[in-house]
């Protein structure tokens, strides 16, 4: 989940996909969701992912990406296995058109919608995401929203290097399963301290200047 | 199992739509109840637990499917209320970087935050009476609501999985909680040992239970 990637992207890159309103890029997303939702036919699903890959090259998407929108396919699978023995009571079996339709849609559905969401994610900034966020919700739900995906950034570099430290000092190792679990435990049990301590200051620097449960976004 | 990792176009419109509107009475109610100038210091709390959450998911135990998911630890600091939001916010973000359909985003918040509340409530309940036991008291509380939130993530897609001809909810059922046991188990002794840990560092903290 390589959120400093995707932010750091989406704030410095330049192309025509970045510099398009935030709100017609909300809008398109939109649209492709609902292709998805309503396409059973997988040609026109192929045709959107063809379209969304044009757009990411277009942007300069990093391959490095392409994992993240064929991730949600590993539970797809859980999905598809479910249905595997029932195609084979069917008259046609796995083998029939209708059953490879079937999953050829559903894998499509899959990468078209993580596709058309980190494109979005990718292309547009996170104030400008707010600034959606807070037309649609409430402010204080908004203003939960920005205060965990800044606390995301601070505390992963915690995280990581609470990680490497105990990976350098043996502490999580495959060939001791309960103490690594263990070790992990801990781990993330300082992490909570620390979480604990930055919503403190956070609180406390957000009431200094002035904070009622709602941020502004300035254009 | 906290969420469903389904993509859009699976379940049926009628579920998705009786979730987003289920999840925004609650979070109507919720936020009410949270308006109150005394609540606002409970916000950066909300935001940090929710990126822990989110952190914990991006660390897989046992590639590629299982992660560490805290969210029984973080219901029991964040309480029954805040846990709606919260179960929200990591949805919403988690369906921005493509995991999981945004249009599933009302029943998978409904989904975790169950996951959440029972959490809460189990911990609440086995530290009052086993205060010196804190490892079982986190272990047992994820083997309650974990398996109760998967029955329901279950349930759920049974019911809503539309037009799907090849779709059998007893094969999926027996595939989920095959799978969903070792998670269990993982995220279990993870939980015992955060709580374990966390009692030694700031006990305090659940002072009021």
């Amino acid at each position: 989940m390589d959120l400093y990637f995707i932010d750091y992207f989406s704030h410095s890159r330049k192309s025509a996909l970045h510099g398009l309103p935030a709100s017609l890029k909300a809008l398109a997303v939109a649209a492709c969701i609902a292709a998805v939702v309503l396409l059973k036919n997988p040609l026109p699903l192929g045709a959107l992912l063809l379209l969304l890959f044009a757009l990411a090259v277009f942007a300069r998407v990093p391959l490095r990406v392409l994992p993240l929108a064929l991730y949600p396919l590993v539970f797809t699978a859980v999905f598809l296995a479910s249905s595997l023995e029932e195609a084979l009571h069917t008259a046609e079996g796995i083998s029939g058109s209708a059953y490879l339709s079937f999953v050829a849609a559903t894998v499509l559905k899959v990468v078209v919608a993580a596709s058309a969401m980190l494109l979005f994610l990718l292309t547009t900034k996170s104030t400008d995401m707010f600034g959606i966020g807070q037309k649609l919700l409430p402010d204080r739900l908004v203003a939960g929203f920005f205060l965990m995906y800044r606390s995301t950034f601070i505390l992963s570099g915690v995280l990581n290097d609470l990680l490497s430290s105990m990976r350098v000092r043996g502490g999580f190792s495959l060939r001791h399963p309960v103490r690594s679990l263990d070790n992990l435990g801990r781990a993330f049990s300082v992490m909570l301290v620390r979480a604990l301590n930055l919503a403190e200051k956070q609180y406390d620097v957000l009431r200094l200047r002035g904070f009622e449960g709602k941020f502004y976004i300035s254009k | 199992m906290s969420h469903l990792h389904f993509p859009d176009g699976i379940l049926a419109p009628w579920l998705l739509t009786s979730g987003w509107l289920l999840l925004a009475g609650l979070l109507w109610c919720a936020l009410r109840r949270l308006e109150r100038p005394e609540h606002l210091k409970r916000f950066p709390i909300l935001g940090t637990l929710g990126a822990l959450m989110l952190l914990g998911m991006s660390f897989e135990v046992v590639p590629i499917a299982y992660h560490v998911n805290i969210s029984v630890i973080a219901g029991a600091l964040l309480g029954p209320w805040l846990s709606i939001p919260a179960a929200f916010t990591v949805n919403l973000v988690l369906a921005l970087l493509g995991h999981g359909g945004i249009t599933v985003v009302g029943v998978n918040s409904l989904i975790l935050s169950f996951e959440m509340i029972v959490g809460w409530a189990m911990v609440s309940f086995l530290l009052h009476f086993l205060r010196e036991h804190p490892f079982f008291s986190g272990f047992a509380s994820v083997f309650v609501a974990l398996p109760l939130s998967t029955v329901l993530a279950i349930n759920i897609v049974r019911l809503g999985v539309s037009d799907v001809g090849f779709f059998d909810a007893v094969r999926f059922a027996e595939i989920s909680l095959a799978l969903g046991a070792v998670g269990w188990l993982l995220e279990a002794w993870i939980t015992g040992a955060i709580l374990s840990s966390f009692m030694r560092l700031k006990p305090e903290l659940f002072q009021r239970v």
